[in-house]
């Protein structure tokens, strides 16, 4: 199954186009329903964090591949996470949260060029 | 035997992007009422900016004195991140409307006497 690429607009404001090439794309390597709906939403949540917080109006990458056993995402924007907008702390803090309970790995790399969210879990395989 | 509990429902997506026009909404139709049920059954989609939506829903319905319970049965995708980021400790959780009308409708009398 070849990677899956996708790029989404700073300003968005919806997962619709993500969840549904996501969820296709994990349907390919045969994933049940129920790690889809988590690695979509985990997906979402690094690329609300991106938009929210990242300060930029750059797009943000999506990149998800298959890894041994399992998959990964990884969630590239070009911004800094800044703190920002009107959600409080707990708030922004839960997305994390949420992404780090699916999601069996997650590495984030802040760079001044930009933030790299890579998230990674096992998959079921549905019946 | 009237009853006065606003059934509202949330349908389709609730996100970063759709929080604020919801909230706008459940708010104008629970507006006066002594009860509000909030129906997510057909909602499709939830992320961690909905849930909080719908803690800050929860939270403006005790400051008005209403009493608000929540529509979403077992099976369906928003219930596991309601009980993941624990709403269920905030706001009763049902199966159907009938069930919450009848939670929500009680527990409002009970505050009245």
């Amino acid at each position: 199954m070849p990677a899956l690429s996708l790029t989404i607009s700073a300003d968005a404001g919806t997962p619709a186009e993500l969840r549904q090439r996501l969820d296709k794309w994990l349907q390919g390597l045969g994933a049940d329903e129920r790690s889809r709906a988590d690695i979509v939403l985990s997906a979402w949540e690094g690329c609300a964090n991106a938009m929210e917080h990242a300060g930029s109006t750059e797009p943000i990458r999506v990149d998800a591949f298959a890894s041994a056993g399992g998959v990964c995402v990884r969630i590239r924007d070009k911004g800094r996470w800044l703190d920002r907008g009107n959600a409080t702390r707990a708030e922004r803090g839960h997305g994390l949260t949420i992404i780090r309970r699916l999601m069996s790995r997650v590495e984030i790399d802040r760079r001044d060029s930009g933030t790299s969210l890579l998230m990674c879990r096992s998959l079921e395989r549905a019946a | 035997m009237t009853d006065d509990t606003a059934v509202v429902t949330i349908a389709g997506e609730l996100h970063l992007g759709t929080v604020a026009e919801w909230e706008g909404r459940v708010e104008s139709a629970a507006a006066g009422a002594p009860a509000v049920v909030l129906d997510l059954t057909e909602l499709d989609f939830i992320d961690s900016a909905g849930v909080h939506a719908l803690f800050r829903m929860v939270a403006k319905a005790d400051s008005h004195g209403s009493r608000l319970a929540l529509v979403c049965p077992r099976e369906r995708p928003a219930r596991r991140l309601l009980q993941t980021l624990s709403l269920d400790t905030v706001v009763p959780m049902h199966e159907t409307v009938d069930a919450a009308r009848a939670s929500a409708g009680t527990a409002s009398r009970n505050v009245e006497r």
